[in-house]
């Protein structure tokens, strides 16, 4: 059956191909997509986001410890989180197949680094596939599965945005379902990681593997050579289709390496190839792993065969290849002229012409009542612009750190606004406020508010709670009690933990009501020690998807004086001024009635059409 | 059959570039092509501005159209042509809609928004490419409703010199492809865009 398929949906079916009965995350860009296809494809298999992915991967771990396959899904700083339990994963091996999704972002596009996680390969001792488009993705998901029940280990499997989110025809197959009963053997030394003897004993164990699966990867039908030609090309993963695609455009002949395998790296392939040809480029996106392993394997069978890659300024340690990239490196070992990276005058032109379109908080988002509110309160208690820092947190109110609002001062992982904020009303001895999202609440902002009421920490933390996970397209969290698959789940009550936890200020606030907002933000900055306040309003998409939106309002003509206070305090793009008329007028196409410029239009000159007439 | 034919789309996250860019990867499939359709997601989606690829032929690999291999710009919007006008080939194609929408920097006053003549000025004379602009929301709304304006496009990209897709093909894909009750609606919108860039082009 052949399919027009984005790569995550491709790695779905793979992995429904395969029988699998559990699968799980947490939502992250560019890997999202794979979760939600199985949910929609079979809702049978227990498809559900959890909490945080190192959570995930233990859930996933207890299930292939029963015998069961299961896949895990994260994106690239996913794996930091569940770094700890892969590592001891790694020495119990599983049972069932286990996959881990790890999808990295060269660009980068989506994503606060550029981390390469096949050296979580080399670190943990475990076998990475990676594939080059979404047909591999697919033939190569169902091979993790053979290799991770052969050798009884977990497989990492690593894709880039440009196989994630491409879309291609894809021949798939029927979905099966395993007839396994779930059976789980007592055996100390393998899933008791606290006899040193037995640690001992399963490094041996992992290492040995290693080399087993190293010698499977010699002859694995994903890895090929093709061409014939004194200029070696090893490659691996999206690169290889600009390999495909430039190389009969320059007129010579390559001869070409495609490997899937990168850890453990099959050496005599790589070696025997290396001795067919005058010299060898490695192509690959991230950082240059395959260049060293490459090396590393020269180096141990005395070849010196030159081989470039990133590491010889042949192509960039930063940013993702691109065809013109891969046929400028090819170029140039050829001894021919490249083309220019400079970027032509035209173009300069046409970019310096078009104005910078940032994306923006949605017309109607909940934040930005949130942080215009929490600016004007820090305003009226005599703080400066930029006095009193403010902790930003993952998710669409990070966006707060664009104009008009430029609210945030740092953002960089899950939880870390809170962690961040303790820190330093220890470093200053005052009030510091967090901004933390409801779905990143959950995923490891928990654990740094227990600590801010531990040891009476001067915070005041705003949870966002937009009811979802917004910025990877509207997920379910505990906080909401959803489900993927319809299963029914329990909804977690922020509040009630909240005060559970023993923080004495704690208020729930409706942030498209700005002056509630407002007077209760400035009183938790009055409680000493922490207060958390709970900006709670749907995220706005939704309610549009269900067609819930109400009356929109409208700029009273007489009374607009074109001052732009409204844009200038929101950046709502539903606003929209008209220079000919000094006016600005409201886009009904985007508005959503959220009433928040009608608050603060300085001259009353924005009204819903129930208030028109009704009292001047 | 073409070995490399390449689109670009452009526009501002929320306007169904997406869609768009699947529907004409479905209708390429349909046809026996070799399909890759790329695309970022992500922050995109939030009024951003957001560019896909649709690239079909037996020479096609990577889902990225190499910059100057435009066959063909759909821009959604005409800064968002302008923007990615080093992707258009000599003499090619773009077809842009003509109705701004203005980025909030914009609207602050930090930004200026360039007129149709300056766009037009760079397409033409320094790309060598040829630009036709049209009001796709007004025939979208003319065909019934303004969500239409993304197949009144397509519509018009049909129309485009050397398109290897005939427009019956693509309409069918799409009348198989939307709601049963919006298939009216969508079929007019279509035709509206291909009588469009007919007249435009002189065809």
């Amino acid at each position: 059956m052949r399919k027009l398929l984005m790569g995550n949906e491709a790695i779905a079916y793979g992995a429904l191909e395969s029988g699998i009965s559990f699968a799980t995350g947490y939502p992250g860009t560019p890997s999202t997509e794979v979760i939600e296809t199985i949910a929609r494809l079979n809702p049978e298999v227990f498809a559900e986001w959890a909490p945080n992915e190192k959570v995930a991967l233990e859930e996933a771990a207890g299930v292939s410890y029963a015998g069961l396959r299961s896949l895990v899904t994260m994106k690239c700083v996913g794996l930091n989180v569940a770094a700890d339990p892969l590592m001891s994963l790694a020495y119990s091996g599983v049972e069932g197949g286990l996959v881990i999704l790890v999808a990295d972002d060269p660009g980068p596009h989506t994503s606060q680094t550029e981390q390469d996680d096949r050296y979580y390969g080399k670190l943990s001792l475990l076998p990475v596939l990676e594939p080059y488009d979404p047909q591999e993705a697919h033939d190569l998901i169902k091979y993790a599965y053979e290799l991770s029940e052969k050798y009884k280990v977990p497989v990492i499997f690593r894709t880039t945005t440009r196989v994630n989110h491409t879309t291609a025809d894809v021949e798939v197959g029927e979905f099966i379902k395993l007839e396994r009963k779930p059976e789980f053997k007592k055996d100390v030394q393998r899933y008791v990681r606290a006899s040193m003897k037995g640690n001992l004993e399963r490094h041996k164990w992992l290492n040995k593997t290693l080399k087993e699966i190293e010698k499977e990867f010699e002859t694995l039908r994903f890895n090929w050579i093709e061409g014939e030609g004194k200029i070696g090309i090893i490659v691996e993963g999206a690169p290889y289709n600009y390999v495909k695609e430039v190389v009969p455009k320059i007129g010579e002949s390559f001869k070409i390496l495609k490997l899937s395998t990168p850890h453990p790296l099959p050496k005599k392939l790589v070696v025997d190839f290396l001795k067919s040809v005058d010299m060898a480029i490695v192509v690959e996106d991230g950082a240059p792993f395959l260049e060293e392993e490459v090396k590393i394997a020269a180096y141990e069978e005395g070849l010196s065969v030159p081989i470039y890659g990133k590491k010889t300024g042949h192509l960039p340690l930063e940013g993702e290849l691109t065809p013109s990239l891969v046929r400028n490196a090819l170029l140039g070992l050829l001894g021919k002229e490249a083309q220019s990276y400079e970027k032509p005058k035209e173009v300069e032109e046409a970019e310096k012409l078009a104005p910078s379109r940032p994306p923006t908080m949605c017309p109607g988002c909940p934040h930005r009542g949130s942080y215009r509110a929490l600016l004007d309160a820090l305003r009226e208690l005599k703080f400066k612009k930029d006095e009193l820092p403010i902790h930003g947190d993952i998710g669409c109110y990070a966006l707060s750190l664009l104009p008009p609002l430029e609210a945030i001062w740092t953002e960089y992982v899950m939880g870390a606004s809170i962690s961040l904020a303790n820190g330093q009303s220890i470093a200053f001895g005052k009030k510091i406020v967090a901004t933390i999202g409801d779905s990143t609440f959950f995923h490891n902002g928990i654990q740094p508010l227990v600590d801010a009421v531990y040891k009476n920490l001067d915070v005041l933390v705003m949870i966002l709670d937009n009811r979802t996970t917004a910025m990877t397209g509207h997920q379910p969290h505990p906080g909401t009690g959803g489900s993927e698959t319809g299963r029914k789940f329990n909804e977690i009550d922020i509040e009630a933990l909240v005060k559970a936890l023993g923080v004495k200020y704690v208020k729930t606030v409706d942030p498209y009501d700005l002056k509630a907002t407002r007077e209760a933000i400035k009183e938790a900055m009055q409680v000493k020690g922490p207060a958390v306040i709970i900006a709670k309003r749907e995220c706005i998409i939704p309610v549009i998807r269900r067609g819930e939106i109400g009356e929109l309002p409208t700029v009273i003509g007489d009374k607009c004086v074109g001052c732009k206070a409204c844009i200038l305090l929101t950046g709502c793009p539903a606003l929209v001024y008209d220079p000919e008329i000094n006016k600005v007028r409201i886009d009904p196409l985007i508005c959503t009635g959220c009433g928040i410029c009608n608050q603060l239009c300085p001259f009353d000159a924005i009204k819903f059409p129930s208030e028109i007439g009704k009292k001047e | 059959m073409v070995k490399e034919y390449n689109i670009v789309i452009t526009g501002v996250g929320g306007q169904g570039i997406l869609t768009a860019a699947n529907l004409l990867g479905w209708a390429a499939l349909h046809a026996g092509y070799k399909v890759r359709v790329g695309e970022v997601h992500g922050m995109s989606q939030r009024f951003g501005s957001v560019i896909a690829y649709v690239r079909f032929g037996e020479d096609v690999y990577g889902a990225m159209v190499p910059e100057g291999k435009a066959d063909v710009i759909l821009a959604f919007e005409p800064v968002e042509a302008l923007r990615y006008i080093n992707y258009l080939k000599e003499g090619g194609l773009v077809i842009a809609n003509s109705n701004p929408i203005p980025p909030v920097q914009v609207s602050m006053g930090l930004a200026t928004y360039p007129s149709m003549e300056e766009i037009k000025k760079i397409i033409e004379e320094d790309f060598k490419g040829k630009l036709i602009t049209l009001d796709a929301e007004k025939l979208a709304l003319e065909a019934g409703n303004v969500i239409t304006t993304n197949v009144v496009l397509i519509g018009a990209l049909t129309q485009t010199p050397g398109f290897p897709l005939s427009a019956e093909h693509v309409k069918e894909v799409i009348r198989l492809s939307v709601p049963k009750k919006a298939v009216d609606i969508n079929m007019k919108a279509f035709e509206l865009g291909v009588k469009a860039a007919k007249e435009l082009l002189g065809l």
